[in-house]
């Protein structure tokens, strides 16, 4: 085989050698030889000049290159020979490297790749301190007037970019409808370095000069749905809460679903007007906290130092502005690092984490197996590896070759992988699009595969190269040939390294396989008992809506007068039998912070390390709706009112833990944001879920929401009959009391909780498909290796049978060896998942970590699986008569 | 049987010891391939016949080493030939190679002539 290189090299080693041929033909001649006799004389002396060239050849080094085709086609050849051993590993390593692949597919979309603009390592998100340590949405903003200092003192950035995400009631024929849209400085899309697919964006010079009122830039999505990817866009009105919008621009497909959350449908320039009408935000008010900034640094500017330059003007902010900016701590965050909050971000790498380690030990699993089965088939293929190298092939150009051979197979395996990764994906995109919380939000993962997906699949695919195909390579080369040749086709037991190396893989299978099958089972029970965790209200029969009459410029007043009215019409439909409204609902990720503490512990602790306690601002029979019961004094009347003193209900969890033995009413509470009136204590509820159905008995309090300004509120009705008319009913009568009130979607309170199970129930899906996936590897994995290993055992089995043994005694003989590998197997696995299952244990429901029905009941699987993948063979090798056994060989 | 004594009178060379004699030989100048070969016939008096299959693997793989150097010049039959020279590292691989031989043959020695006193105590 020639390769196109050096060929410059090839014609210098054609001249050089046709020169030592010419001179060596020269000189005869001149000692008076004949031509003819010469030239026969030289070229028998030269022998094969092809040979010649071709190892002179081979010392310039392309020869690797050269052998590295060799060995390929060599390979696929000693494949295509034993196509089941092929195929069965091929299939075993697609699963595993198929596996890794789409987890990681999932990992690097949600949270590994980075940002869809201009040098994302530059960009750095400027947060609130607060927002460090929030789970979710809270006061993490700076105020425009804060964010204008920022701009004018800072030197660390290139530009400040500031948006605000709000909710644009668009209008529609037949109502209006909720849009998540955002509010942003002119030189948004500068700083971010996005150009728009259509049309233009606008700068910040425009802005400022014509006031940049009435323009809007469009998300590709919004594009698309709304106006049916038309390409004469452009020029077209949108109304967003009442004021006409015309569209310059759509924004590239990539911005949809960068940040995550919230994901802006339109972007309008910040100005005055935008800010008042449609972001309902103050420019020059100090504590109006609204603003998002991101920044992008100045080349050369390192994240320390850019931290320290905004601490210096948080400084020097407090000092100049101590009635807002008193606690104000600025801290910096890569733009890159940030997916949703750095709270859920904290613990979706640690899943992640978690899930690469789990998909990763189901590609041990598929190793072990394959590992396993090449060093079955190394066994009959002795004789060509001593052939080989009674020949003169060198060990590790023995090696090479094996391992060319894996390589084949891991490179098959890859590249199904990427195939079933593709389909995986999409059935995956279209599964979590479906579900309700992400629809409603817009959210677009952006599952892909990618060149950093192959890139992860050919890393992979390396790595299980060198897993599974160096021990069989070392082993099979180790052999010397005289030894190999004399014994060769006897099927006998094979080196005593090569026995210790399948023992290892059956420990090492059966203990990672139990570590896999322990988390599954976990999960499995986890989401069964999720079903079954009393959320401490009762969610059936109620039907909820969020109405945000704010979006449309409501005040505080005419907000509650919308809602009184509401509540009034509603509770006299048929079949309700109570209503009420609430700012936050449990369980539908939605929550407000505060925080808060006893008001005579209140001077201990500075305001902002006072503890961040939930709470909602909750109507009068909000209780009674819910079922939620109140353990001791009274829930909120109709006397509760803005007038009379602020009263708290607070739950059992956040009276334990603040006045533990203490009666609790009657105690005063003092929140941060409203510091000269606490809040007393009427009444204890008893403590339910919040947030998550698996999360701890959190603290919580209700506010009467007579006695707060909260605009927003969910609806929540009680009624004895059926929903869907319920619902039409409301829609009306909420349409002629506000008619620009955004419509927004009603539902069951069933399915607005039913995103708090979404995540116990995709983990356990997931840890489910996943032991299933290892289940069956590891099965298939622990029967071949162990019945391999009986097998091999045939020979010795008659002899022991031949010379007077006990069938029985043999049978003990070879299952208690079998199973005292699955047990120490058994014994690692056990460690290892006791190890692993504490990092799960954040996201198990209502079952320890250590669960002990699961941890004794699982390595059951493994057991019996080897009990019987001994059996078989062992029965069969007793039934052969010993002769028989013995002339086999 | 003809063909056997013309193989028994030819000596193998072992693997590193042609090394040894290219970079010997090309200590008394740069020479070509063909001049090496011959030098190395006529030096051993005939004895050692270095075939072209050997030679220019050699002389190649040394080159690669950059214990020789080759640069193409014209013969004086107006030929383009490729010569080789002994580059520094190659003088002192030579030193080298020359140290080892000495050892290995005075070890060989040793064992075909062994001091009689020594052996039979």
């Amino acid at each position: 085989m020639k390769l196109p290189f050096g060929k410059q090299r090839d014609r210098e080693l054609d001249e050089e050698i046709r020169s030592h041929f010419d001179m060596a033909v020269r000189e005869r001649i001149e000692r008076g030889e004949s031509p003819e006799e010469a030239q026969r004389a030289v070229r028998r002396e030269f022998g094969n000049e092809g040979l010649v060239r071709e190892t002179t050849r081979a010392m310039w080094g392309w020869i690797w290159l050269e052998n590295l085709f060799v060995d390929f086609r060599y390979g696929w050849r000693m494949l295509r020979k034993s196509p089941g051993f092929t195929i069965a590993a091929i299939i075993t390593l697609a699963l595993g490297i198929g596996a890794n692949t789409a987890i990681f597919s999932v990992v690097d979309a949600v949270m590994l790749r980075p940002l869809p603009v201009k040098n994302s390592a530059q960009l750095v998100d400027v947060d609130n301190q607060l927002r460090q340590k929030a789970l979710f949405l809270t006061d993490v903003s700076l105020s425009y007037p804060e964010y204008q200092d920022l701009v004018r003192q800072s030197t660390s950035f290139s530009s400040l970019l500031a948006y605000d995400p709000s909710l644009f009631a668009l209008e529609r024929e037949g109502g209006s409808q909720i849009v998540p849209g955002v509010v942003v400085t002119g030189n948004y899309f500068s700083t971010l370095g996005v150009p728009a697919v259509l049309g233009r964006t606008f700068d910040a010079a425009e802005v400022a000069r014509a006031g940049g009122s009435g323009v809007a830039v469009i998300s590709y999505a919004f594009w698309q749905r709304q106006f049916g990817g038309k390409p004469d866009v452009l020029g077209e009105t949108i109304d967003l809460n009442g004021h006409p919008f015309s569209v310059i621009g759509v924004a590239p497909e990539s911005l949809d679903g960068m940040m995550l959350l919230p994901n802006p449908q339109i972007w309008v320039p910040l100005t005055e007007e935008s800010a008042r009408e449609l972001a309902h935000v103050s420019l020059h008010d100090r504590s109006d906290t609204a603003m998002w900034v991101v920044g992008r640094l100045r080349p050369g500017v390192g994240m320390a130092q850019a931290q320290a330059e905004m601490s210096t003007i948080a400084a020097r902010l407090a000092s100049e502005y101590p009635k807002t900016d008193k606690d104000l701590t600025i801290a910096l965050l890569s733009a890159n690092r940030v997916r949703f909050f750095p709270g859920l971000d904290r613990t979706l790498g640690a899943a992640s984490l978690v899930l690469m380690a789990l998909v990763g030990m189901v590609l041990l699993i598929a190793c072990a197996n394959v590992a396993a089965m090449a060093l079955a088939r190394a066994t009959s293929r002795r004789r060509e590896v001593a052939v080989r190298m009674a020949v003169g092939a060198g060990r590790w150009r023995l090696i090479r070759q094996l391992l060319t051979e894996s390589l084949i197979l891991a490179l098959a395996g890859g590249a199904a992988a990427v195939a079933l990764a593709t389909v995986v994906n999409g059935g995956l995109a279209r599964v979590i699009s479906a579900l309700p919380v992400v629809s409603e939000l817009n959210l677009r993962l952006g599952l892909r595969v990618d060149y950093r997906v192959m890139l992860f699949a050919l890393l992979v695919v390396a790595l299980a190269t060198a897993l599974f195909g160096l021990a069989p390579a070392l082993e099979a080369s180790s052999t010397s040939p005289s030894e190999a040749l004399k014994e060769e086709g006897r099927s006998n037991t094979g080196s005593v390294r090569k026995r210790r190396l399948l023992s290892a893989l059956v420990v090492a299978q059966v203990a990672l396989s139990l570590v896999l099958l322990i988390c599954a089972g976990l999960s499995l029970r986890s989401v069964f008992n999720a079903g079954r965790v009393p959320p401490g209200f009762d969610p059936h029969g109620v039907v909820t809506a969020q109405f945000l009459p704010n979006v449309v410029g409501y005040t505080p007043a005419q907000s509650t007068a919308f809602y009184d009215a509401l509540l009034r019409r509603v509770r006299t439909l048929p079949g309700v039998t109570d209503a009420s409204y609430a700012t936050e609902l449990p369980l539908t990720f939605g929550n407000s912070l505060t925080n808060a503490i006893p008001a005579d512990r209140a001077a201990s602790l500075p305001e902002n390390q006072w503890p961040l306690i939930d709470y909602s601002a909750v109507g009068p029979s909000y209780f009674h709706t819910l079922r939620v019961p109140i353990l001791r004094g009274r829930a909120f009347t109709e006397r509760d009112t803005s007038t009379t003193p602020r009263v708290a209900i607070v739950n059992q969890a956040f009276a334990q833990r603040f006045w533990p033995g203490q009666v609790a009413i009657g105690k005063d509470i003092r929140t941060a944001g409203d510091k000269n009136r606490d809040l007393e204590v009427v009444g204890i509820a008893a403590t339910g879920k919040y947030i998550t159905l698996g999360e701890n008995p959190r603290p919580f309090f209700y506010v009467c929401i007579r006695q707060t300004n909260k605009t927003n509120r969910s609806l929540i009705v009680r009624s004895a009959g059926p929903s869907a008319a319920l619902l039409e009913s409301i829609r009306q009568i909420a349409g002629q009391l506000g008619p620009t009130v955004p419509m927004p979607e009603l539902e069951t309170m069933t399915q607005a909780t039913a995103p708090a199970l979404l995540l116990p129930k995709l983990g356990a899906d997931f840890f489910g498909l996943l032991g299933l996936l290892g289940l069956a590897l590891a099965c298939a994995g622990i029967y071949g290796v162990t019945s391999y290993s009986v097998n091999e055992r045939t020979h010795e089995i008659g002899i022991r049978l031949a010379l007077g043994a006990e069938r029985g005694d043999v049978a003990r003989l070879i299952l208690r060896r079998s199973l005292g590998l699955t047990f120490l197997g058994v014994l690692f696995g056990l460690a290892g998942a006791f190890a692993a299952t504490r990092v799960l244990s954040s996201i198990l429901y209502g079952i320890s970590a250590t669960d002990p029905l699961t941890f004794a009941g699982v390595p059951l699987v493994p057991i019996l699986i080897a009990a019987l993948a001994c059996a078989v063979p062992v029965r069969r090798a007793m039934r052969v008569d010993p002769t028989v056994a013995l002339k086999y060989e | 049987m003809t063909r056997k004594s013309e193989y028994r009178n030819r000596i193998e060379l072992l693997q590193g010891t042609l090394d040894l004699l290219v970079l010997q030989t090309l200590q008394w100048g740069p020479q070509h391939g063909y001049g090496i070969s011959n030098a190395i016939r006529a030096n051993s008096g005939s004895v050692l016949q270095v075939d072209t299959g050997s030679l220019y693997p050699a002389l190649h793989r040394l080159e690669r080493a950059g214990w020789i150097a080759a640069e193409w010049k014209i013969s004086e039959n107006s030929q383009r030939v490729r010569v080789y020279r002994l580059t520094r590292a190659g003088r002192k691989r030579l030193n080298d190679e020359r140290s080892r031989w000495e050892t290995l043959t005075g070890a060989i020695a040793g064992i075909l002539n062994p001091v009689k006193g020594e052996s039979e105590t």
